[in-house]
């Protein structure tokens, strides 16, 4: 072959890998004559024959699809999806995959709304005919109607967090769901009442119950041990006509227009301003979220107090004191964190916190067609002048909720982000560990192979979780959140090292020995480039298939300290530190959806890259191929 | 052989001292003073604190230089005194002792099972290559190598304590030890699903690596001249190739018998088995280093013999190493 048409090595290269390729679709059929021994030579480099097997192993290729799953899941999801350690309400706690917290039935629309009550994760329904629907997700079997409650013809609905009051039109009270605290029925006692009063207003606060009756009345049930709402003081009852009710407090409508606070003292929702407890603005209504009030007084205006973060009290401005065109409202809604409010022109306003898209009305109640507006918790309907019922806010949780009620979803993307990532660089460094101590010991033999197997033998001679569990307790013991997670990875590192170092040094003894390494020394070439340009490209197969199935195992050891508590700590997220809250029974048999989720998760990543390390050995084995 | 020995336990000598050094170095780096959560509770001036404060010091002997305190340590460890264990006031060995024996029982019946399955299943796989119980096996082994122990943990509660309510969820029999029969069925009750998580655990490893053993095995040369000469496959597969596979499987006998005292502190953990593995996250959790030291000089000692014991055996199964 002469010089001028011999190609170009790269260009040689690259022109090969094309026929690799066609050759993949037309079954190498083609061009297979006009080749000459060199060229049929060339074309099988070990490089090319080990991807060439590789990609022909279809395990191994499942593998591979599974790592760009998992990765563009977990890095492009954290990119996608921010996280936010403060996120989370507690509400929402443990709530099971689900989206359908807005899904009403349609008989509810076609019958009439009359009203609609929500809980934390489920709404309730009641419509012209006097019947109850309920939809949401299923909380203390709160979506299963009473028998008796079918039957009655009810009037006015409430709910709590997780229990719903009912009054039917003969002025008998129905009560189901959570009755932890009794607050899930009624009560001899109110019982005995009903018979003489009835029932003005009623609701349901976290875990109480409370109706207003028509004597002016307040009576609460349930669980008021801590704020001591059932004592009502003399000087509001008998002259209440309404109530909002928080968390552990609630604010009190009295019969002259003025409000009151009755309940937890301290909180912030119980600084009502002056004027409006002495009922020089004359109050229609009162509704109060977490830590704010609202109260809409005759005029159609909205005052209010309390905590202002998250843009509670940013009251839209068109709507707001310093607009002399303003606008006058009709209702008020409040809910955990955020205020509906319907204007007289028919229009929805919403202001608050946004995390779950409670402020995101639809465009159809903007255009001056609304007349009834529902919200509780993070739920909103309206409902328009021709009976079309609208939802919006929480839809749910896709992959469910945690014991703080945060989203699942959001948890295993960035969990898997800190349990691949800390998997990974502890593999970095446990490789460039292993390979140096390997190569090092290896090469010069004597009295340093000796020491550092010795050290090896060490560092090797723990059991491998109990060192990595003593040393995380022994070296994170007062580190912040991310040196700790820098420091998990080094521990995991550091003690992973003396498999691949002894591999490394045992190929290397034996490609010493080989003539490539005498010539090269023999030539004068220096020691250092002896390892690195001579020998090293011989173990580098080794290398690789070590550094993915070690790869695997990182993450799997990852998953167990933070299991342990010993790992990566809440608040910040890993696959491992998901399920430390599942040892306990009742969320292995209940909440399946956080141990099962992550556990998966990390069970597909390490399949998927023991697949892959699999098939890379495989591939660079040529024993394999013989079948 | 004898002097074998006697060089390799020399030579393991400076190496378990320089453990010590690390771990007791490690140990005082420790952040909390563990004199401070002896304190009585109830001290009213300065003065008083100071006066108990250093009597404690004096009694735990930290008020020494700590290469003093490292002697006095290694003193007590040559005559089996391991120190005190802060949290329960008793002795570290009192502490140990019946964890330990709970963890050897776990781990024996669930290593011994493992090998039992294990031994045959490679064996088979690896003869059999590519036939459906080779698949099998692979992609259980693949699958048991990639799941994390508390998810079979976890599952197997699931199903068999939570949903069929056959098995106790974790935890140990309530009833008096008195040594009958009743007692051990209760006991073994609590016994069959962390064993049973463990064996699954360490199958998918040994597995793969008995069938990995033979197959390298079963493409030698003289195994192929066996075969040629028209011997009884049997006598070949178990003869020939298995003896021959045994070599490398000694080194996993080996490592299991570290892993017979290691305890597996995920396993006991969700079984709220009374194990080692528990006992050292117990005592990582409320400080109670003295515990934790014992136990890491304990593993070491303990995983440097069963390296020697893996040499020897080395030397007992194959001829051809030498013991120099």
């Amino acid at each position: 072959m002469s010089n001028s048409n011999k190609p170009k090595p790269i260009l040689n290269a690259f022109s090969s890998f094309g026929r690799t390729i066609l050759s993949l679709f037309t079954f190498g059929s083609m061009n297979r004559t006009s080749r000459s021994v060199l060229e049929e030579e060339a074309i099988t480099s070990p490089s090319k024959t080990i991807v060439k097997n590789f990609l022909r192993n279809k395990l191994a290729i499942v593998g591979l699809s599974g790592i760009v799953l998992m990765v563009i899941f977990v890095f492009g999801g954290s990119y996608l999806v921010p996280f936010d350690v403060l996120s989370g309400e507690w509400a929402h706690k443990n709530l099971p995959p689900s989206n359908n917290m807005l899904k009403f039935p349609d008989e509810l629309r076609t019958q009439g709304i009359e009203q609609i009550v929500s809980g934390r994760s489920f709404s309730v329904g009641l419509d012209k005919s006097g019947k109850i629907h309920t939809w949401g997700i299923d909380v203390s079997e709160i979506l299963t109607v009473p028998e008796e409650v079918k039957a009655a013809t009810i009037v006015k609905i409430a709910a709590g967090d997780e229990h719903v009051l009912a009054l039917s039109s003969t002025g008998k009270l129905f009560a189901w769901g959570n009755n932890s605290f009794e607050q899930g029925s009624v009560p001899m006692s109110i019982s005995n009442i009903l018979m003489i009063e009835n029932v003005v207003d009623m609701g349901g606060g976290d875990i109480f119950s409370y109706i207003i009756t028509d004597k002016g009345r307040l009576y609460v049930w349930g669980g008021t041990l801590s704020n001591g709402l059932d004592i009502v003081p003399t000087r509001l009852q008998g002259n209440l006509v309404s109530a909002g009710a928080s968390t552990v407090s609630m604010l009190l409508l009295k019969d002259d227009q003025s409000i009151d606070y009755h309940g937890a003292r301290g909180t912030q929702i119980s600084e009502i301003p002056a004027y409006l407890l002495n009922g020089s603005v004359k109050l229609q209504k009162v509704e109060a979220s977490i830590y704010t009030g609202i109260a809409l007084d005759t005029n159609g205006f909205i005052h209010q107090w309390g905590f202002s973060g998250n843009g509670m009290r940013n009251i839209p401005e068109k709507v707001s004191f310093n607009d002399p065109n303003r606008i006058s409202f009709v209702d008020i809604q409040a809910g955990r964190r955020h205020f509906v409010a319907l204007g007289s022109d028919g229009n929805v306003y919403a202001w608050g916190d946004n995390e779950f898209g409670q402020l995101k009305v639809p465009a159809s109640l903007q255009q001056g067609k609304t007349v009834a507006i529902y919200t509780d918790f993070f739920q909103n309907y309206a409902v328009l002048e021709d009976g079309e019922l609208v939802s919006w806010g929480i839809k749910g949780f896709i992959l469910g909720s945690d014991e703080n009620g945060k989203d699942m979803f959001t948890r295993l993307i960035h969990g898997g982000r800190i349990t691949m990532t800390v998997g990974a660089v502890a593999v970095l460094i446990s490789t460039f560990l292993g390979v140096l101590i390997g190569l090092i010991a290896g090469f010069y033999g004597k009295w340093v192979d000796n020491l550092l197997m010795r050290f090896a033998e060490i560092v090797s001679s723990f059991p491998f979780l109990p060192l990595a569990i003593t040393l995380s307790a022994f070296l994170t013991g007062q580190l912040g959140e991310n040196q700790r997670i820098l420091m998990i990875m080094v521990i995991l590192g550091i003690i992973s090292w003396p498999g691949l170092a002894r591999l490394v040094r045992g190929q290397i003894l034996a490609e010493r020995e080989k003539e490539f390494v005498l010539a090269a020394r023999a030539l004068g070439i220096k020691s250092k480039i002896v390892i690195i340009r001579h020998i090293l490209p011989n173990v580098i197969n080794l290398i690789i298939v070590s550094m993915t199935l070690s790869y695997a195992g990182s993450l799997l050891t990852e998953a167990g300290l933070s299991f342990l508590g010993f790992g990566v700590k809440p608040p910040s997220p890993s696959w491992g530190n998901m399920l430390t809250g599942a040892q306990r029974p009742e969320v292995i048999q209940f909440y399946w959806w956080r141990w099962i989720l992550p556990a998966l998760a990390v069970l597909f990543t390490a399949l998927s890259v023991n697949l892959v390390g699999d098939g890379l050995r495989e591939a660079m084995d040529p024993r394999a191929n013989e079948k | 052989m004898l002097k074998f020995l006697l060089k390799r336990i020399i030579l393991l000598i400076p190496v378990i001292f320089i453990i010590s050094i690390m771990l007791f170095g490690m140990f005082k780096l420790m952040p909390g003073d563990p004199v401070l959560l002896m304190l009585p509770p109830d001290l009213r001036s300065q003065a008083e604190r100071d006066f108990y404060y250093n009597a404690y010091r004096e009694k735990l002997g930290l008020d020494k230089s700590i290469p003093e305190q490292y002697v006095a340590w290694v003193g007590n460890i040559a005559r089996l005194d391991f120190g005190t264990s802060i949290t329960n006031n008793r002795p570290v060995r009192e502490v140990i002792a019946r964890p330990l024996q709970n963890s050897i029982v776990l781990n024996s019946f669930s290593i011994i099972l493992a090998f039992v399955i294990s031994i045959p299943v490679g064996i088979k796989s690896a003869v059999k290559r590519h036939s459906f119980f080779d698949s099998f096996w692979q992609v259980f082994s693949l699958v048991g190598l990639s799941v994390p122990v508390f998810f079979i943990g976890l599952i197997l509660i699931f199903t068999f304590a939570i949903q069929l309510r056959w098995l106790p969820a974790g935890g140990m029999p309530r009833m008096q030890d008195d040594g009958s029969f009743a007692y051990f069925l209760q006991w073994s009750r609590y016994l069959i699903l962390p064993i049973t998580t463990l064996t699954i655990g360490s199958l998918a490893g040994t597995t793969r690596y008995v069938r990995n053993a033979m197959i390298e095995i079963i493409g030698k040369d003289y195994i192929r001249t066996a075969r040629s000469k028209g011997l009884n496959e049997k006598v070949i597969i178990y003869t020939h190739a298995f003896r021959n596979a045994l070599i490398p499987v000694v080194t996993l006998v080996a490592g299991s018998l570290v892993a017979l005292f290691g305890g597996s502190a995920i396993t006991e953990s969700i079984f709220t088995w009374n194990g080692i593995g528990r006992v050292l996250i117990d005592s990582l959790n409320s400080r109670d280093y003295m515990v934790v030291l014992t136990m890491n000089i304990f593993y070491a000692v303990l995983s440097l013999t069963a390296n020697l014991i893996m040499d020897i055996g080395y030397a007992l199964v194959d001829p051809r190493v030498k013991l120099n």
